[in-house]
């Protein structure tokens, strides 16, 4: 690892990746001493997980049940920083969605650097070094999170209703497994709305104005085999196994998280970041901004048009307006949300959205300046 | 010197200062001209045949301590030497000064003016409190100062009479008998002289204790000389002294006089009258400085004398700069009716020598006298200092046994306390002590580094490299990264922390290393030791940590009770039995204090942390000096070095080795730097001014002056001395920066040794790389850039602290 800001790109990652059916049995391997596994209620009945965990006799393990529901705060943290602490492991399991992931991320940073000053944690890359007490190991049950492949952890401001990205290379896992069994029983609805995560990392990672010669050539293959898996799973001819049909959602999602934290995120992340905990899950949010954001980008700078219409084509398509469409019709497909009032009729104002959105970080990684009034158009068009 | 010619006390000031600085000012001239040495000292202070002078504190001044480094030298160039006067000194060099005719007769002829005033022109018998020394023709020509002034003295005499005499054990035995027999057979009246702590000692002392009373005749004086310290120390004040020799020998305070003077202005005497000031005659005059900044001082504040005088002229003695605190009363005319300037003698600066005469003599005398068998009530009381909440401490009888119980008591709770959790603590401690003003004085010696050292996460990360990577260890059983097995760090018990110095702020480093290593401790202060020190262990009593986790917060009393604080005298045998308590002991200190505690008796498997006497340098390769620009950020770095801590940190640069071969020469490097210690003087000010730092600091700069440049501040702030010497010299502190220029930086690692801890260096990195291995090879403990020395690192003098406060058990 170069520890010196460079002006190139460069590509860090977790440790190792496990992408296959069965991969958990990578828990054996762990060569911890004390496993703390941070899961949801429903996984930590999970017999498998637990007699994988159990089987290595020279390690402890305790299960904790996330003490946060929803996007995780610091005052919903507080009881399981504390369990954590007691039981001191020497490497923490994540088994879930993005904000499990997270929130774990964060409970680790904490652990590890009890003392560090909390109004800090914002600023990036300002955290200490991890690993003096425990390893991470993320385990995703969701297509979209990304959380597994990225140096960054949302933590909601619940005062200010705002998420503060927290950005450490450390947060890259040391362990990351893609078991396609965690995510056979997700619901349709689940499985559409965190895909269209998956593709708004990969999609905007790709219109940023951030390149990398490693991360580019993931962008095709990302949203190639997200919006394949998708088709397949619908598809009640197919000829992909479901084991085969997930593998490419994982690999899609995986992909797509490299992308986005190398080629780094645009508006309809930024927005997103703004609604808080509101209700409107983050993929939602980001996947009905996300056709939105290319329309715009297509309809203002013709090279812009032409990059998506790029990206179109090399995945099968027509155009970049096709890619839009199918981005458009899919939350219909999967039958979730088409706006963000089917989802909640609580209205937030779109002008203050569009002004915090334009103050947050991501926006200097935005391809081109967005006033303030297309900002807020884009939202207008889903929170009619 | 026309002023010799007025009576010594007539002149209003106005007049006698104009023709002071008129006549002074001939006299600088005239010692420019015919002294080199004095003149090569001036010429780096900036003065020059044309220097003009306003007033009298324009004069420049030389240290007296001028006089013990090169007396010899101090003196008009091919001048005949009539006599050469020594001081008396406790130790080191005494002070010289090479007297010609024409001194000698000034001095004469000031003495009869001055005296002359106070006890009248008429001869008297002179009884003096002294032995009598003969000296043959040889010796007289090298004459003590003692000697001198007592003959001096005996201007006055119409006959002499010895009151000590030398027995030959080596004892003396006074001989009151002669002035008995005179008493009985004579009216007339006489004078007693001698030096204040002997007329005292020998001839007071016996009289009040047998209570006999010796009347003289009216008109009779006694005249006393030579410092009041000895005398203080036996509880003796000035007016106690008058009382007993009003009640003794019946005469009143005004024919009882105490004359000031010193051997580096022999025969300018300064008596005082019996309004208690000390006079300056006509010839002479006196300035009262800022003992660290020289700067000038009103009058009515005190401050150290520099004493101007007409009397020496066959050495640049005219205007001398001495460590005695000084205060003037007056410059017009004192109630007695005497003009011109009158003060008082406050003492000298605390921890300079002892230096007047009588002093010394009185030192000499009774060391012969009294024997050094220590008797058990001279050993202070050995206490255990328990912190109040006010300022106050109260200090309590203690047994061994039941300090060790208490200790061995709070250990159980330390354990179970998680290291984290005892750094959460400390940093609650360390948020009181750098707001509560109380602490204010700390944060300028060393606390409120220590603070910053500790917010920034440094000791977790000191404690996670010294335990293996994780400092979970200190907590529970860790897996290694290398095998199966596990490990665990446990505290080794009780550290007994021998603290040096009174404000021992640095001794708190390895204080909160052996908390957070899980050690009781038991820290023993010096008799002097601050109360503020017990005052930030109180500290602990009143903070709780409260964790960001959902858990138990903990009360900072786990850490204050595992904490004892003791006052043991160093002769007392409880240092012994505290020494055999310790399973850690920790020493700071200098060399005799380390030694003296690692001899102490211990345990076979107690382990001694020394954090011994160790001086750093700093080298500066020919690469560096490329360039003005660049040199110039060396010189600021290397100012940091030199002045943070006032030099007092074993890190701190004191030897500066410049290479030669760069675009800007060694010498020109040392004025950079002595522009940058200029200004770091007001971005880093000096904390702390220990006399004897100042005298030390004087006597390097006299050295230099004679055997390389000298770059300085005005005062004594800080001091650039230059050589080509290629010699590690030892420290003076105070800012005192030794440069020495050498051919490569290759050839200092033959002068290092294990006794160097940081050598800053300010070279490109390959070549520091390859310095850094020869040094390393050489002893040397830690290689920092410079600017950094002082940033508290590890290892450190060669160890990973935490290490040696802990035990390793392994779980396989």
């Amino acid at each position: 690892m170069s520890y010196v800001n460079l002006p190139f790109s460069s590509l860090a990652g977790p440790k190792q990746v496990i992408c296959a059916k069965g991969s958990l049995l990578g828990l054996v391997g762990l060569g911890a001493s004390r496993v703390a596994l941070i899961c949801s209620e429903r996984l930590s009945q999970n017999e498998t997980i637990l007699k994988l965990l159990a089987s290595n006799k020279r390690t402890d393990f305790k299960v904790f049940n996330p003490s946060w529901n929803g996007e995780p705060t610091l005052s919903t943290m507080k009881k399981t920083i504390g369990e954590i602490e007691e039981f001191a492991p020497d490497y923490i399991v994540a088994i879930g969605g993005g904000r499990i992931l997270d929130g774990a991320k964060i409970v680790w940073a904490l652990y590890e650097n009890p003392l560090f000053p909390i109004e800090r944690l914002n600023i990036a890359f300002s955290l200490p070094e991890l690993r003096k007490k425990a390893k991470f190991c993320a385990v995703p049950t969701t297509i979209g999170t990304g959380s597994e492949a990225s140096s960054a952890a949302v933590l909601l401001d619940d005062i200010n209703n705002v998420k503060i990205p927290i950005v450490t290379h450390c947060f890259l896992p040391d362990l990351v497994l893609l078991d396609t069994d965690m995510i056979s029983d997700l619901p349709d609805s689940w499985r559409c709305i965190t895909a269209l995560d998956a593709l708004s990392h990969a999609i905007e990672g790709h219109m940023s104005n951030q390149h990398n010669p490693v991360v580019d050539a993931l962008v095709v293959p990302a949203v190639k085999m997200i919006l394949e898996s998708l088709k397949e799973y619908k598809n009640t001819n197919t000829k992909l196994s479901l084991e085969r049909i997930n593998e490419l959602a994982l690999m899609g999602a995986y992909y797509a998280g490299i992308i986005q934290n190398v080629l780094i995120v645009g508006p309809a992340h930024a927005i997103a970041h703004q609604m808080g905990d509101n209700g409107i899950p983050h993929g939602l949010a980001t996947g009905l901004l996300l056709p939105r954001v290319l329309e715009y980008y297509s309809s203002v700078e013709s090279d812009l048009k032409e990059k998506l219409d790029s990206l179109g084509k090399a995945i099968g398509l027509e155009s970049g307006s096709e890619l839009i469409s199918t981005l458009t019709s899919l939350p219909l497909q999967f039958g979730v949300a088409t706006s963000f009032n089917d989802w909640t009729p609580q209205k937030m104002s779109t002008s203050d959205l569009a002004k915090k959105a334009q103050g947050d970080l991501l926006s200097r990684f935005f391809p081109i300046q967005i006033p303030n009034n297309d900002l807020e158009g884009m939202i207008q068009k889903v929170w009619k | 010197m026309s002023l010799f010619k007025e009576a010594p006390y007539e002149l209003d000031y106005k007049v006698k200062s104009a023709k002071l600085l008129q006549e002074l000012t001939e006299e600088f001239h005239y010692q420019y001209e015919n002294s080199s040495v004095y003149r090569k000292i001036v010429q780096s202070d900036g003065f020059s045949t044309d220097s003009k002078f306003t007033k009298l504190s324009d004069l420049p001044f030389l240290p007296v301590q001028y006089f013990k480094q090169a007396g010899d030298q101090l003196k008009i160039d091919d001048s005949k030497v009539h006599r050469v006067l020594s001081s008396s000194a406790t130790s080191g060099t005494p002070s010289k000064i090479s007297v010609n005719q024409e001194t000698a007769k000034r001095q004469i002829k000031a003495l009869i003016n001055v005296l002359g005033d106070f006890i009248g022109k008429t001869r008297k018998p002179f009884f003096i409190c002294d032995i009598e020394m003969k000296l043959d023709v040889a010796q007289r020509s090298n004459l003590p100062a003692r000697m001198a002034a007592m003959q001096g003295f005996l201007t006055f005499s119409s006959s002499k009479k010895y009151l000590l005499e030398e027995l030959d054990n080596g004892s003396y035995a006074v001989k009151v008998e002669s002035l008995k027999k005179y008493l009985e057979e004579n009216d007339d009246p006489l004078v007693i002289c001698g030096f204040t702590f002997l007329l005292y000692a020998s001839l007071l002392k016996p009289l009040i204790d047998s209570g006999e009373k010796l009347k003289l005749p009216k008109g009779s004086y006694i005249v006393h000389i030579g410092g009041w310290k000895k005398l203080e120390s036996e509880k003796v004040s000035r007016e106690t002294l008058i009382k007993s020799c009003e009640d003794i020998f019946g005469l009143g305070a005004e024919n009882i006089i105490d004359v000031y003077g010193f051997t580096e202005q022999l025969g300018s005497l300064y008596p005082e009258c019996s309004e208690g000031n000390k006079h300056t005659a006509t010839f002479s005059d006196v300035i009262v400085r800022d003992a660290l900044t020289f700067k000038e001082i009103k009058d009515g504040e005190t401050g150290i004398g520099q004493f101007l005088s007409l009397v020496p002229h066959s050495y640049p003695g005219f205007s001398l700069l001495t460590d005695d605190l000084i205060k003037v009363e007056g410059r017009e005319q004192c109630p007695c009716g005497r003009k011109g300037t009158y003060f008082k003698i406050l003492g000298r600066a605390a921890t300079a020598e002892i230096r007047g005469c009588g002093d010394v003599i009185a030192e000499k005398l009774l060391k012969k006298s009294v024997g050094v068998k220590i008797k058990s009530s001279e050993i202070r009381t050995s206490y255990l200092v328990i912190p109040d909440h006010g300022n106050m401490l109260v200090k309590k009888p203690f047994e061994i046994e039941s300090i060790e119980a208490g200790l061995k008591k709070s250990l159980l709770n330390l354990k179970k306390t998680k290291v984290d959790d005892l750094v959460g603590v400390i940093l609650e401690a360390c948020n009181v002590w750098d707001t509560d003003p109380k602490f204010e004085p700390y944060k300028k010696q060393g606390l409120g580094y220590i603070i910053n050292w500790i917010r920034s996460g440094q000791l977790q990360q000191l404690l996670d490299f010294s335990m293996r990577g994780s400092r979970l260890s200190l907590d529970q059983f860790v897996k290694s990264n290398f095998d199966h097995r596990k490990f665990r760090a446990v505290g080794r018990g009780i550290a007994v922390h021998w603290l040096a110095g009174n404000v021992p702020t640095l001794g708190f480093l390895s204080l909160i290393i052996s908390i957070v290593a899980k050690n009781a401790n038991v820290i023993k202060i010096p008799f002097s030791a601050d109360p503020l020190l017990a005052q930030m262990i109180a500290v602990f009593d009143d903070i709780t940590y409260t964790p960001i986790g959902e858990r138990a917060a903990t009360p900072g009393s786990v850490v204050s009770d595992s904490i004892s604080i003791v006052y043991v005298d160093h002769k007392s045998l409880d240092n012994a039995k505290i020494s055999e308590l310790a399973d850690v002991r920790i020493a700071w200190g200098g060399a005799d204090a380390v030694k003296s505690i690692v001899n102490l008796p211990k345990r076979y498997d107690t382990v001694d942390v020394v954090f011994g006497p160790k001086l750093s340098l700093a080298c500066v390769g020919r690469e560096a000096l490329q360039k003005v620009s660049k040199a110039r950020r060396v010189a600021r770095n290397l100012a940091v070095d030199v002045s943070v801590f006032d030099q007092e940190a074993c890190a701190s640069a004191h030897n500066i080795f410049v290479e030669e071969g760069g675009e800007v020469s060694p010498l020109e490097f040392s004025k950079l730097l002595a522009v940058e210690l200029e200004i770091m003087k007001e971005q880093i000010p000096i904390t702390k001014i220990n006399p004897g730092t100042l005298g030390k600091v004087k006597g390097a700069r006299m050295d230099y002056h004679l055997n390389g440049e000298v770059i300085s501040a005005y005062g004594l702030e800080w001091s650039v001395l230059y050589s080509e010497s290629n010699k590690m010299q030892d420290p003076v502190y105070g800012r005192t920066a030794f440069v020495n220029s050498i051919k490569n930086l290759e050839d200092v690692a033959p002068l290092l040794s294990g006794d160097n801890q940081v050598v800053g260096l300010a070279l490109p990195t390959t070549r520091k790389t390859e310095i850094a291995e020869l040094y390393a090879a050489a002893g040397v403990d830690r290689i920092t850039s410079v600017g950094h020395m002082a940033d508290f690192s590890f290892p450190w003098d060669g160890i990973f602290p935490v290490e040696n406060f802990v035990r390793w058990v392994s779980l396989s």
